[in-house]
């Protein structure tokens, strides 16, 4: 039912609906609506900004890897590295692995950085 | 008011004979699923729309090594009847409550995960439109958004050097788009 509202204040009214949920409630609704037409067009048009997001959290992520081999901490290495290769870059996953296994003095390939990752 | 659309030429034959479809079965890859045009009046801002249709399909999908040879543009025309929440720096009022509704999002989910996930910040635009909606009591069938030109490669200058900043309308209620013509 139409009601006595602008649409620039329904907007407000919308905005100050969310302020009074909890976070954890506001969160769960976005959720639900995560695959709906508007979240969907959103997602393609975004996409190239969260690719160039997502490929720099998994920089920052190989870098803290490295910094992890370059103390010899080879465990904390591994487990940015499983970290950051979930991130799905490939390409600068093998980076990584090559920059650890040069960092820790031990022969190590992508293939085999995986295996132990996992 | 019309708009353009860019596709592969697969998807382009697929979208003229059945329309518009969203997919959200969770099966196949949200990516390039939705409705989304350059929308655009008169004949200068016909080129422009396919010149943005152009560059945002290579941008997106030329790492995937495509080409422009299997790209097509659909031309498209809305019902007159069509509800636009225009969000866009061009109005700035709206605007201003955008960016509000932007800021409390951010808000709630650092208070809730620590972080903002990129993975589910997409529903947020729906959830407000249904709250608008529902506050409202009328159905907001597109949203127009500023868009970020981010890949210097393919896109004109005056976009890169923000002489010009391009607005996408996303639309919700796809029986008001009629296809006019794959190009």
């Amino acid at each position: 039912m139409e009601k006595d509202l602008t649409l620039l204040e329904a907007m407000r009214a919308a905005i100050e609906t969310i302020k009074a949920q909890s976070p954890q409630e506001y969160v769960d609704n976005v959720r639900a609506h995560s695959n709906s037409p508007i979240a969907v067009s959103i997602d393609s048009i975004a996409g190239d900004y969260r690719g160039i997001s997502l490929q720099t959290e998994t920089c920052e992520t190989f870098v803290t890897a490295q910094s992890y081999s370059l103390r010899q901490d080879k465990g904390n290495a591994l487990k940015y590295f499983a970290f950051a290769q979930a991130k799905c870059y490939s390409g600068a996953a093998q980076m990584a692995a090559s920059l650890i296994s040069s960092c820790s003095n031990q022969q190590s390939d992508y293939a085999s950085m995986n295996a132990i990752a996992a | 008011m019309k708009g353009t659309h860019g596709t592969t030429t697969e998807n382009a034959t697929s979208i003229a004979r059945q329309g518009f479809k969203y997919t959200t079965d969770g099966n196949t890859s949200r990516r390039g699923s939705g409705a989304y045009f350059w929308d655009y009046s008169g004949e200068s801002g016909r080129k422009d729309a396919f010149e943005l249709a152009k560059a945002f399909w290579m941008a997106q999908y030329s790492k995937d090594h495509c080409s422009e040879t299997q790209m097509s543009i659909i031309d498209v025309s809305f019902n007159d009847d069509i509800v636009i929440l225009d969000a866009t720096r061009h109005e700035p009022e709206f605007h201003k409550e955008l960016c509000e509704f932007i800021r409390v999002s951010e808000d709630k989910f650092t208070k809730a995960n620590g972080n903002v996930d990129f993975s589910e910040v997409s529903g947020m635009f729906d959830n407000f439109v249904s709250m608008i909606e529902e506050a409202w009591g009328r159905t907001i069938d597109a949203l127009r958004v500023d868009f970020k030109v981010s890949n210097r490669k393919y896109y004109p200058a005056r976009y890169l050097l923000g002489v010009e900043s391009p607005t996408c309308l996303v639309v919700k209620t796809t029986d008001k788009i009629e296809i006019g013509g794959v190009h």
